[in-house]
């Protein structure tokens, strides 16, 4: 924890904490509205717009941890640039299934991931092992949600808070935080996405564009960086192999409609405009955001004390721009990032078990669904934060996370064919995703970051490898009954219908 | 320009677009590609090339989709719906 040597002003940081949340009720309150079915809860009766579902996207795309991790990349140099790429080419997949998954959602009343994967497969046990490889992998993205808004509160208290203290602030604004995310489910999620959003993206990007303009992070410290600065891993002096940003790039790449908050975006939509108008947004924002950020990173890293300190760069270079103030308002942006973030994982995740996990025993009405979801959500930010408090100095923490990451892309085989073609089945769904995620995870265990002999490769993508193989290999091996292949064909052919253009019947596009 | 839009068959749009986007991808994907500019101090509107390499591509992807948009709009292809929030 950095110490700082003057300016510190507890009512300034715990002031603005307290209007932020403030503000942040209200716009619940002033939205409120009761549920009138499960699909009203889940995805909020299918009715927003492109900017709705494109800064809930946002929120639910860049964790706290982007003002931290991702940050210090950036302090480092172009690595940190990677995220940019990712993050547009992955959302971009968005928009190319957004006839099909919207469509089916509608048609047969899909709340979840897992769920348009269980009825494109015909499988219960598809969804079941899809739902819980997502509830799995994002679990630990909460715990660590929760310790980061423990550090957060390190800074507010300039640190004069101890650790256990933080911890607890961090967990009881999380939890009093989902009091609201359990009672509204996705309408208010998405209300307070869009403030939270407006909060963490809009204003970090018109203050860091202030910032570049000003003389303490100036733009035109760009054009004087260091030379290793501009290195990117993988060439002839690096400790990495070729396919290192490969792996992270790939992985990003088809792991962004792998996260079930970020498909379920989706379903939150009004229409197939809507997402693919929402998709555009998207873009704008997630890349916007970041390429400013990471722009104004890179710019800080003539501060000595960001440079020697990247982790917590974020908020050291605006502390040493505008001493308190300026820290508190860093501060409340990674508030509302993180905490956009963590309503996101646990709303997906109540919903996932209720919808798909707790419906093994057959059919369950509207009301007992949402008291389901509201039960699953408090259990899991319960453990979430029983655990984060457990393990607040526990380091494999970390790996657990990027073993999150390795698995959830294990999804990309079945969605990806699910939704883009006709072939493939359900043994070959489950056995690619168990094959998948098991070399996944023992790989991670035996090299966590890449894997030297395989040239830098990431075991989640030695695992996708896998995956893909099993599939194609059961799509061909074993063949659809005449029943199914009618099926498949209706499903594809409802989609398509929706595409023809109006006045041209007939004119179907792919 | 309408006019053009609506006249270019489905499949040659299909081609074009799925030419680009997998550019794009191979452009962030593969090592010799983006090692090409790796270290490279040339500035480009006061960012090095590298920097601007990424920022590109990211643009490249945005400008994509929007034409996308932009075709399938002009298609009558993208339903109105109902009024939204």
């Amino acid at each position: 924890m950095i110490k700082f040597s003057s300016g510190s002003d507890l009512t300034i940081t715990f002031g603005l904490i307290g209007l932020f949340l403030v503000l942040m009720i209200a716009v619940l309150y002033a939205t409120n509205r009761k549920s009138t079915s499960f699909s009203d809860y889940a995805v909020g009766g299918r009715s927003y717009g492109p900017w709705f579902v494109a800064m809930s996207y946002t929120n639910s795309w860049w964790p706290g941890a982007t003002f931290t991790a991702f940050f210090a990349l950036s302090v480092g140099g172009v690595l940190g640039f990677y995220a940019l790429v990712y993050a547009t080419l992955g959302v971009t997949a968005m928009y190319l299934m957004a006839n099909r998954a919207w469509t089916w959602g509608r048609r047969f009343n899909l709340t979840t991931q897992p769920d348009l994967l269980g009825m494109r497969y015909n499988s219960p046990a598809v969804k079941r092992i899809a739902s819980l490889i997502g509830i799995v992998s994002v679990f630990p993205w909460v715990v660590l949600g929760i310790q980061a808004l423990a550090t957060l509160f390190q800074f507010a208290s300039f640190g004069q808070w101890t650790v256990t203290e933080c911890l607890i602030a961090g967990v009881v604004v999380v939890l009093i935080r989902q009091y609201w995310t359990v009672s509204m489910g996705m309408r208010g999620l998405i209300m307070t996405d869009m403030y939270q959003g407006l909060i963490a993206y809009v204003l970090c990007a018109a203050l860091c564009i202030l910032l570049l303009l000003g003389s303490h992070t100036p733009f035109s410290h760009l054009s004087q960086l260091p030379p290793k600065m501009l290195i990117m891993p993988g060439g002839e002096h690096s400790t990495y192999g070729p396919w290192y940003m490969f792996s992270l790039i790939f992985t990003g790449v088809i792991g962004s409609m792998c996260w079930p908050m970020s498909f379920q975006r989706i379903y939150t939509a009004s229409g197939v405009r809507a997402v693919k108008k929402g998709t555009l947004l998207t873009i704008l924002l997630v890349g916007g955001f970041y390429c400013i950020l990471s722009l104004f990173a890179a710019a800080a890293s003539n501060d000595p004390n960001v440079a020697a300190n990247p982790q917590h760069g974020w908020f050291i270079a605006l502390f040493d721009v505008g001493g308190p103030w300026m820290l508190a308002i860093a501060i409340v942006i990674v508030l509302a990032a993180s905490i956009g973030h963590v309503d996101g994982c646990v709303q997906v995740c109540g919903t996932q078990f209720a919808n798909d996990l707790a419906t093994w025993s057959g059919p369950r009405s509207d009301r007992q669904l949402t008291v389901l979801a509201k039960t699953g959500m408090i259990v899991f930010i319960g453990a979430a934060a029983i655990l984060a408090y457990l393990t607040f100095n526990y380091s494999r923490l970390q790996l657990l996370a990027q073993i999150s990451y390795q698995g959830i892309i294990q999804l990309a085989i079945p969605l990806f064919f699910g939704i883009f073609s006709r072939r493939g089945n359900k043994q070959g769904a489950i056995a690619g995703m168990l094959v998948g995620i098991a070399i996944a995870i023992v790989l991670t265990t035996i090299y966590p970051d890449d894997i030297p002999w395989l040239g830098s490769l990431t075991s989640g993508i030695v695992g996708l490898i896998a995956n893909l193989v099993v599939f194609v290999v059961c799509a061909y091996a074993i063949k659809p009954s005449p029943a199914e292949q009618v099926r498949v064909e209706g499903l594809f052919g409802a989609a398509q219908s929706s595409k023809v253009p109006m006045g041209k019947p007939g004119s179907v596009t792919t | 320009m309408k006019d053009t839009i609506n006249a270019a068959p489905v499949r040659t749009r299909t081609i074009v677009f799925g030419a680009y986007f997998v550019l794009l991808l191979v452009m962030a994907l593969f090592p010799p590609f983006y090692l090409s500019v790796s270290g490279q101090s040339t500035i480009v509107a006061g960012i090095p090339l590298p920097f601007v390499y990424w920022i590109s591509i990211a643009l490249l992807v945005g400008l994509g989709v929007w034409a996308l948009y932009t075709v399938e709009s002009i298609n009558g292809e993208l339903p109105e719906e109902e009024a939204s929030r």
